[in-house]
């Protein structure tokens, strides 16, 4: 399946760059593992108190003619031989049906939605495996006090200064990235629709 | 490289965030039913613990996976929820009135094939009329609302045998068809549209030497060790078929390709691949170029796609929105994903009825305002790949369901 | 009952409400004597709550320390009559590697059997029927009957019946001298408030040579921390041992619906005890042991790594922890240091708490001039009494599992009492009110001692705020509970950073977004 664009991730990054895109007349898919913490309204809440319905972006993004895959998730991804370019990739779902775009937007989110898994060793970016910045004394990822800013809160993917993922050091000239994955600061909610928006402008820019 | 967490039990995965819950459809309508959450993880770490932790309200559990669809975190709650049933649930018995009422709707072929036959007719008529239905709802507890899907007067495989088969020896190359218990019992015309358009493709079709009922249905009504028994035959016929092995309905092809696995401890790597949908299998072909089809140009028609919810975990609709948007003169909606509330045998059952129409609700409204804004002037159709979906919809609304396969059936040219 | 100060005159104060002095207290208002337990923080709140939870049956210590095995198997048979509600008859087994030898398994199943511990040999192949988790390579296996005990509840069953005997309960009060006349001790200072009592058993763990020290004697005790990882869930039914010499990480207790495997044994100066924490090198060294007896470990999620401190009393000069004296050590400071009524109980085990307590509280009788019968070995403890059969409700099954008879003493009808609060554990609002009403919880870190409240998979992320809430409403507090849930974040905190990584790091990447405002 061809698009202009294919989003991985369908968090607050995710569905703020895929409407801009679609509302530019491209064609774009979402591939959404799982909801994100942005569709439970309050955080914590029981089902009751829930305000708006859990798929409500992915919902507005579908009605824009974007392909929502919901609960996919690209789980491998093919790079040109001298690794500028991301080919095609492929999602757990559709198997071996190659999915290809001009561009793609990572905004897998960090942790919690598995954008970045840790283990004992370290951590790792799992769709593209791009370069991670993180610490690698275990000890050094937390400050004792749980209110402070935790130093893995920090930790994520590397990019240049045009915003191009970089992997192996090498910047992939049609992999952006979005929200929460990204390195840097923890985000708040305007951060993160913002980053959403600079990755659509240079996706377009691509275009 | 995602599967290399840390924790490799399922059920620890879950971090409690409770999006699962928020897309129950059964939480909604049903406050006795405690949820994906509980019923799932939570549950079955009191279950593993003491198998008297069980709660008998997770007989509420639709099995849609809407559940696992939300999940951030890819537990199988579903999955762990039909195994806790199995496990830890009593297992039914046909002595009762309720269990008998249960056997008989969970053994789609037994009963499928006692009935599609001269008897057909006979049958459909008495489970027709008001008398049955009083009598099936009072004793059986089999909802007065629910007509039986039909019984077909001549099997599907009947029909292959003596009008289609002879004719497969001309192409070269072949597929496998699982047809499944509603095409070879309710509605032969699905599985006769399947022959035309695999052939319109240039392929061959041919049975399986051995198929029986997936076992979707005793599965969920408790009766598992049958199901598991049917499962084995099937998958043996899988090993033995060279090739793919397509299906037209998605809760089969869901059944056999994740739940005999995760749910029935029946593994299924060796074949897993090679069980799909026709569209599934027809889409990256008609991409490449390989098979190409003849489109009628008259063809007109308006289509509403309705996203069968094993159809939406497996993640599949997409191939077939794809092919249904080549078909000229066909117009397209895609719904938005809901559940019909039927699942299965569930709705049947008449202590679900009221259940079962209220989460079907959201979604037969939007189905009524398709119809309403696509007008009279050409035929209208919901399409799914769910024959259970199809009787919840009809009977809730009025308006016809197709199978896709049907739809592009039709719109082939001759 | 538990009260805030007291003026009355006691035959006995006991200082530290753990497993020891709770046992003391119950052992002494049974026998009918005026009674005071007196602890700085809550109950259970030092090594009685930072343990294993293994109810020994001696196999353990059968070849190294054949009397404690002996105390310990019988001490098994009487708990498990008496404090039926807080163990579960698991069974143990002690498994063989390769790497160990079936000498010394053979060894082993002599030295119990001398000891009076049933150990019966298994086949490898019988072991992993038996448990499919073990290590597959494993060339021997013995059955033992160790079993799986909740000392949260065994310190509040002995509680509830000692306040039920008439004993008074002084909890968030720190001992701060005590009382002396003419070098005889007279009871306890609370800051201000004196406590006058005819005699004072120290029973405060490790802090117990702290305390003798106020009354002039000299204990010569050494801190050995002890470091032990939860897992999210039962990975085996039976608690499962090395059949080796001991050593590190060397037991898995499936206890309630988790897995607890431990420990480590390290000396640690004094001033490390006040805030115990496990170390990520302490949490690398159970890992890597951990996995030769179940290799699931490696693939299973950790819920947080804790510690706690033994007391042990030092016998010798020897300065590893696991060598020196874990008997009951029962000193009279009246012969041995010539200070009247003072008592000290230390050393000892979670599964001799009863003989301790029988122990400390036989010598106050008898300085008290009494000869009144211990009863304790035959009376149950609450909680332990018969239920009537039949099937609980839903909400209901958890609290009994918990607090056995006492659950019915809940109240599941009364407004919101069946509503789960805690989803994990399953905690209802009306075993929040129990534990409030009859265990003095203040804190939410209170309230998961006594019910378990915020120890599942999620520890709070996903209940807190609810669980806040609903504390805050029951101590009549509306507006502390934001600060209920932040005491209590930053106590979970503790023990989730030093395994954070893979999925713990995923939950608290998840409680971090949701509870930081």
């Amino acid at each position: 399946m061809k698009y202009d664009a294919i989003v991985i991730g369908g968090g607050l990054a995710g569905c703020t760059a895929a409407g801009i895109l679609a509302d530019a007349g491209r064609k774009v898919a979402v591939f959404s593992e799982g909801l994100s913490l942005h569709d439970a309204s309050e955080g914590p809440a029981s089902h009751k108190e829930q305000a708006r319905p859990p798929y409500a972006a992915l919902s507005a993004l579908a009605a824009k003619g974007v392909t929502v895959f919901r609960g996919d998730s690209i789980i491998r991804a093919e790079m040109s031989e001298d690794g500028s370019q991301v080919t095609r990739v492929f999602s757990r779902n559709l198997g071996d049906e190659p999915l290809e775009a001009a561009a793609y937007v990572l905004a897998t989110g960090k942790f919690f939605s598995r954008g970045i898994i840790s283990n004992m060793e370290g951590m790792y970016e799992p769709v593209f495996d791009a370069d991670v910045e993180f610490e690698t004394d275990h000890s050094k990822w937390f400050d004792p006090d749980f209110f402070a800013t935790q130093p893995y809160e920090k930790f994520g993917v590397k990019t240049d200064s045009e915003g191009h993922v970089l992997k192996g050091g090498i910047s992939v000239a049609n992999l952006f990235a979005a929200g929460q994955v990204l390195a840097g600061e923890p985000m708040s909610d305007s951060d993160i629709e913002k980053s959403g928006r600079t990755a659509a402008t240079e996706v377009l820019k691509k275009l | 490289m995602q599967e290399k967490n840390i924790s490799t039990a399922n059920l620890e995965q879950c971090l409690k965030c409770n999006l699962c819950t928020l897309v129950c459809p059964m939480l909604a309508v049903n406050e006795q039913y405690p949820g994906p959450k509980k019923a799932g993880p939570d549950g079955e770490r009191y279950r593993i613990k003491d198998p008297e932790y069980y709660d008998y309200a997770l007989k509420y559990c639709l099995n849609c996976k809407r559940c696992e669809v939300a999940c951030p975190s890819g537990v199988k709650i579903g999955d762990m929820i039909q195994a806790a049933r199995i496990k830890y649930g009593s297992q039914s018995k046909v002595r009762s009135l309720h269990g008998l009422r249960d056997w008989t709707l969970a053994s789609t072929d037994f009963v499928g094939g006692m009935t599609a036959s001269a008897i057909a007719p006979i049958a459909n008529g008495i489970l027709k009329t008001g008398m049955a239905k009083a009598v099936l709802h009072g004793t059986l507890g089999v909802d007065k609302h629910r007509t039986f899907p039909a019984y077909s007067s001549g099997k599907f495989e009947t029909w292959f045998r003596k009008e289609a088969q002879a004719g497969q020896s001309a192409f070269e190359k072949k597929v496998n068809f699982y047809h499944g218990c509603y095409a070879n019992y309710n509605y032969p015309q699905l599985g006769k549209d399947f022959v035309k358009v695999v052939n319109a493709a240039g392929y061959g079709v041919q049975l399986l030497e051995r198929e029986k009922c997936c076992g979707i249905a005793l599965m969920s009504n408790g009766f598992a060790a049958k199901a598991i028994r049917q499962g084995k035959i099937n998958l043996e016929s899988f090993r033995k078929a060279e090739g793919p092995v397509l299906t037209v309905s998605s809760s089969c092809t869901h059944m056999m390709r994740e739940e005999y696995p995760e749910v029935l401890g029946l593994p299924n790597e060796d074949v897993k691949d090679r069980i799909m949908l026709l569209t599934r299998w027809l889409y990256p072909r008609l991409q490449s170029g390989e098979i190409k089809l003849n489109f009628r140009q008259d063809f007109h028609m308006k289509v509403a796609y309705h996203t069968a919810c094993h159809m939406q975990r497996m993640g599949w609709q997409q191939f077939t929105i794809e092919i249904l948007r080549m078909i000229p003169g066909l117009e397209l909606t895609v719904l938005e994903p809901n559940c019909c509330g039927i699942s299965g045998t569930f709705g049947f059952k008449k202590e679900n009825y009221e259940y079962s129409q209220k989460i079907g609700e959201t979604l037969f409204s939007e189905i009524r305002e398709a119809k309403a804004r696509a007008g009279d002037s050409e035929p209208f159709a919901v399409a799914t790949e769910c024959e259970t979906c199809k009787w919840q919809i009809e009977m809730s609304t009025g308006i016809p369901v197709m199978n896709p396969v049907s739809i592009i059936a039709q719109a082939l040219a001759e | 009952m538990f009260i805030e100060d007291s003026h009355k005159e006691y035959d006995v104060i006991i200082i530290g409400g753990g497993i020891t002095g709770a046992a003391t207290a119950r052992d002494c208002a049974l026998r009918g004597l005026k009674t005071l337990l007196v602890e700085r923080g809550d109950l259970c709140d030092g090594a009685s709550g930072r343990n294993h939870g293994l109810l020994h049956s001696g196999a353990r210590y059968a070849v190294t320390d054949p009397e404690g095995a002996r105390e310990c198997i019988s001490e098994n048979m009487i708990l498990r009559r008496i404090a039926s509600s807080c163990i579960d008859p698991t069974g143990g087994l002690f498994i063989t590697l390769p790497e160990d030898s079936l000498d010394y398994q053979e060894k082993f199943i002599k030295a119990c059997r001398d000891c009076g511990i049933e150990a019966e040999a298994i086949t490898p192949e019988e072991a992993l029927r038996l448990e499919p988790a073990v290590n597959p390579k494993l060339i021997g296996a013995v059955k033992v009957p160790d079993a799986s005990v909740d000392p949260f509840r065994l310190v509040d069953a002995n509680i509830l019946d000692a306040v039920r005997h008439g004993a008074d309960i002084i909890k968030f009060r720190e001992v701060t001298g005590l009382v002396k006349e003419n070098g005889d001790v007279k009871g306890v200072q609370l800051g201000d408030t004196t406590i006058r009592s005819r005699q004072v058993i120290i029973a405060a763990g490790i802090w117990s040579a702290h305390i003798a020290e106020m009354g002039g004697a000299h204990i010569d005790m050494m801190p050995s921390k002890g470091s032990l990882l939860i897992f999210g869930h039962r990975l085996t039914r039976m608690v499962i041992n090395r059949c080796r010499k001991p050593g590190n990480a060397d037991i898995l207790v499936p206890g309630d619906v988790v897995s607890v495997l431990g420990t480590t044994s390290d000396k640690v100066p004094f001033e490390d005890c006040e805030d115990m924490k496990a170390t990520s090198d302490e949490v690398n060294v159970l890992l890597n042991e951990g996995i030769h007896l179940v290799p699931e470990l490696s693939t299973t999620r950790i819920i947080r790594a804790y510690a706690g401190v033994r007391p042990l009393v030092v016998a010798d000069s020897s300065a590893s922890g696991r060598n020196v004296s874990r008997g009951i050590v029962l000193l009279d400071h009246e012969k041995r240091d010539g200070i009247k009524g003072l008592i000290t109980i230390t050393g000892g085990k979670l599964t001799t708490c009863r003989l301790m307590a029988e122990m400390a509280t036989d010598l106050v009788c008898e300085k008290l001039g009494l000869k009144i019968p211990c009863t304790t070995a035959r009376r149950k403890l609450p909680g332990s009494e018969k239920r009537k059969s039949g099937k609980d409700p839903v909400n209901k099954r958890a609290a009994v599992g918990r607090h056995g008879s006492e659950a019915d003493m809940m109240d599941f009808n009364g407004k919101g009492g069946g509503e789960i609060i805690c989803e994990c554990e399953q905690v209802t609002r009306a075993e929040i009110e129990y534990a409030v009403r009859n265990l003095g919880v203040r804190s939410i870190s209170d309230l998961r001692r006594h019910t378990r409240v915020g120890m599942g998979t999620c520890q709070g992320s996903f209940c807190i705020r609810r669980v806040a809430k609903v504390l805050a409403e029951v101590l009549g507090t509306p507006d502390k509970a934001l600060e209920l849930m932040n005491d209590y974040l930053q106590e979970r905190w503790k023990g989730m950073s030093p395994v954070l990584w893979g999925d713990t790091l995923r939950e608290a990447d998840y409680m971090h977004k949701v509870h930081r405002k």
